[in-house]
């Protein structure tokens, strides 16, 4: 018996509806029965690493000779990278490097919204950003664990221009992340409190299915049911992901002691327990007075964290179901790195059964270098595609946003990279 | 009051199986249909979806099944078609279920992580045509079962970390198959580690030699950074108050000019009307005094005139001072914050050594 849940589940929904008591319904899955019991394809999970403020391109993956940084050889021959990055050195062959984002907006907010949701942004409403998208499209509806967190790994500057908060949009709420503020607190609030717990949950349950039956409006059904996942991950044993300390401390050495390295381990955990998508945001890239020595003391935690994440997921087999993004909302100007640059900058994607060990586009050496895309400009649009078509999204979905206006899922003229896609 | 509640509490349904691991026991019962399957399946706290959305490849997840997952239920696998993921990590399953396996062909990836299984196991798979991916991460498996594997012609990638495979065993498979990558390979991380640390020294060095820059160039100004930047706020002051006061005597100037310019006109035109009347005394007498009047305002422009020179010039030394001293303080700025980033450089390239030197330990 369903307490919480007042929901038909999709199969009981079949049998009522095949029983006739469901008549005037259209149905049009109930071809398939073996469809409806499968609801949602698997898809991969994605760890999002986003560098809030936006990082220098040649300060990290796209270094030039005449460049602040010398490069190192990579384990892909022919493939360099900055030297302050000895580890993710090594994880080449698991890695692709797009050289070539080109993106339009040079103001951070904006950019965060348009590198988020692969759309400008509009006065008309807001598009679900990648994170709720994957809720929506891999997340099982009820599962224990939530589809979508995100992770605060802390700031180095304050600066960086307003946050960006990933919203489901026209998805709807239960699509929205849940939010850990403290890689090393885990979800605070998670164990009960007091004594009693199930008849309290249940004289509230009672009240609320009262209040339900009177006002069935959407907004009290969504509470309801946002309700309904926080008890049900309070009680879920899977609920202890979110808990590093379960960790070997040689695992927790491996990521490092930085804020960033114990989101990425919880991020693994995370999505080790279930959740399709999880966001790592480290605020402070927007390095305005000159990004050679702020990056060269960031490197070596990033290094750490990173490589111990793409390293770690390898190990254990879980690589090539989990696709790992790095990436701000633009890079910075060529040479010192002072401004922000949406012309010319680089982003990397890691497992997720691409074609890895490749790089994508090519910035223009000679006099500038660096200064535009002399070889395949990806746009955020055409990221955006990428990673939807990698994550085993259906890209040609449309869904329905305010005033009845039909959204496809990635804008259509978007063109997804098909040579790392498998 | 509560406790009176508690004999009415009906168990929530988000207790469902799934939610324990070890307790209760689900006896395996035939499915006689996909959809049986898929249910019962389902019930033991496993999933079935399609692997991609319009593709028709299978995943079965039992990952979160826990115990409750047995050998005998893998039967409701044969029911289903184009299963092609099979995941039963930290589940109950033991070798018997892996005889289970030998008729799903079209499995390519199986997930057997941290489950009980043996070497023995691990003969079952030699009849899986497809399969490519094998995690044995956390298993007992050991050289012995890797060498039953060799006969798993398609295999391209296995995991065997937290293992008791050993680097011969490693060896041995890579021979026999020579496209496999075995994770980790040890001989591999070796390597990487070498590298690792040859560059954690250089990046360190490095570090060190700038930090050694910074911390000369700081010495030089950085201490007396908030003195300067005093001393420059004050040259500042100053020039502003020199400039204001050379811009007063300027506007005095032109003032003084102006009136000589006046001054001149009526000269001139008290002259005009003396020469047109030379008998008049009173007329030649007002030029007279038309003329000194003018005399005395061109003496008064000119020492007007010395004064601004004199104060621009004053104002402009000010300036120039000025500049001089806020480029000092500028440079202790920018010294001073170039020494408290190398700072942090440094502290990270020797983080990134002791990172370095851990990867180097031998394995435990």
């Amino acid at each position: 018996m369903r307490v919480f849940d007042s929901r038909l589940q999709r199969r009981d929904w079949l049998r009522l509806s095949a029983a006739g008591m469901l008549t005037g319904v259209n149905v049009p899955w109930f071809e398939s029965l073996a469809d409806a019991a499968i609801e949602r394809p698997r898809g991969k999970s994605c760890i999002l690493l986003w560098m809030d403020g936006g990082p220098s391109q040649q300060h990290t993956f796209d270094p030039k000779e005449s460049g602040e940084f010398k490069s190192t050889q990579t384990s892909v021959p022919g493939i360099q990278i900055v030297e302050q990055l000895p580890q993710l050195a090594q994880c080449m062959d698991d890695m692709v490097l797009v050289r070539s984002m080109t993106t339009e907006i040079n103001g951070h907010y904006d950019a965060k919204y348009f590198l988020h949701t692969g759309y400008k942004r509009t006065t008309a409403f807001e598009h679900p950003a990648v994170g709720c998208l994957a809720s929506s499209e891999t997340g099982l509806p009820n599962d224990e664990m939530p589809a979508f967190v995100t992770i605060d790994a802390g700031f180095d500057r304050p600066d960086g221009g307003r946050l960006y908060r990933s919203v489901p949009g026209y998805l709807g709420p239960r699509h929205a992340p849940l939010a850990v503020h403290d890689p090393e607190k885990g979800l605070e609030n998670l164990a009960p409190s007091g004594d009693q717990m199930d008849a309290r949950l249940e004289l509230l349950a009672g009240s609320e299915r009262r209040f339900a039956r009177r006002y069935s409006l959407p907004g009290v059904n969504a509470r309801q049911a946002a309700f309904n996942k926080a008890v049900r991950l309070m009680r879920s044993k899977r609920a202890k992901a979110f808990f590093l300390e379960e960790e070997t401390a040689s695992t927790r050495e491996m990521y490092g002691e930085h804020k960033f390295g114990k989101s990425c381990l919880l991020a693994r955990r995370l999505v080790e327990a279930g959740v399709s998508f999880v966001e790592v945001v480290h605020r402070g890239w927007d390095d305005h007075n000159g990004a050679a020595r702020p990056i060269a003391a960031r490197a070596p935690w990033m290094d750490a964290g990173m490589s111990a994440l793409i390293r770690d997921l390898k190990v254990r087999g879980m690589l090539e179901d989990t696709l790992v993004v790095w990436m701000g909302e633009f890079g910075r100007t060529p040479g010192d790195g002072n401004g922000h640059f949406c012309t010319a900058w680089s982003s990397v994607l890691a497992g997720g059964g691409l074609k890895t060990g490749q790089v994508i586009g090519k910035t223009s050496d000679g006099a500038k270098p660096g200064a535009e895309v002399s070889e395949r400009p990806v746009t955020s649009p055409d990221f955006m595609a990428t990673m939807c078509r990698a994550l085993g999204f259906d890209v040609h979905k449309e869904f329905m946003a305010p005033g009845q206006r039909p959204m496809p899922l990635v804008e259509k003229t978007a063109k997804p990279i098909e040579e790392i896609l498998g | 009051m509560l406790r009176s509640f508690l004999p009415l509490v009906i168990i929530p349904a988000f207790l469902a199986p799934g939610s324990f691991s070890a307790a209760e026991e689900i006896p395996y019962r035939r499915a006689s249909s996909q959809q049986q399957a898929v249910e019962r399946i389902e019930q033991l706290g496993g999933s079935v979806r399609y692997l991609v959305a319009g593709e028709q490849m299978l995943e079965v997840d039992f990952q979160f099944a826990g115990d409750t997952l047995r050998d005998e239920h893998l039967k409701y696998l044969q029911r289903l078609e184009n299963v092609v993921t099979l995941r039963l990590k930290q589940t109950g399953i033991g070798d018997r279920g892996l005889s289970r396996l030998r008729k799903i062909t079209t499995l390519r990836r199986l997930f057997l992580d941290q489950t009980a299984i043996t070497d023995d196991g691990l003969k079952n798979l030699a009849s899986l045509p497809e399969l490519e991916f094998l995690s044995l991460y956390g298993t007992a498996v050991t050289d012995e079962g890797l060498g039953e594997l060799a006969a798993v012609a398609s295999l391209r990638q296995l995991f065997i970390a937290e293992t008791s495979v050993s680097a011969r065993g490693i060896m041995a498979i890579q021979a026999a198959l020579p496209e496999i990558v075995v994770v980790p390979d040890p001989s591999l991380q070796r390597a990487q580690a070498e590298e690792f640390m040859a560059s954690a020294r250089k990046l360190l060095a490095d570090a060190e030699q700038k930090a050694v820059e910074a911390e000369k160039n700081f010495k030089e100004l950085g201490p007396q950074k908030d003195e300067l930047k005093k001393a420059a706020d004050e040259a500042g002051k100053l020039a502003e108050e020199k400039k204001q006061q050379a811009d007063e005597l300027n506007k005095k100037r032109e003032e003084a000019d102006k009136r000589v310019k006046v001054r001149e006109a009526e000269a001139g035109q008290a002259d005009k009307l003396a020469s047109e009347k030379p008998d008049d005394p009173e007329l030649k007498r007002l030029a007279e005094e038309k003329q000194k009047t003018l005399t005395e305002a061109r003496r008064q422009a000119n020492e007007a005139r010395l004064a601004s020179d004199e104060s621009r010039k004053e104002a402009e030394a000010a300036t120039s001072k000025s500049e001089t001293a806020k480029n000092l303080a500028a440079r202790a700025a920018k010294v001073t914050e170039i020494h408290d980033q190398s700072k942090k450089v440094l502290e990270g390239a020797r983080l990134r050594l002791k990172y370095a030197e851990r990867d180097s330990l031998p394995a435990k």
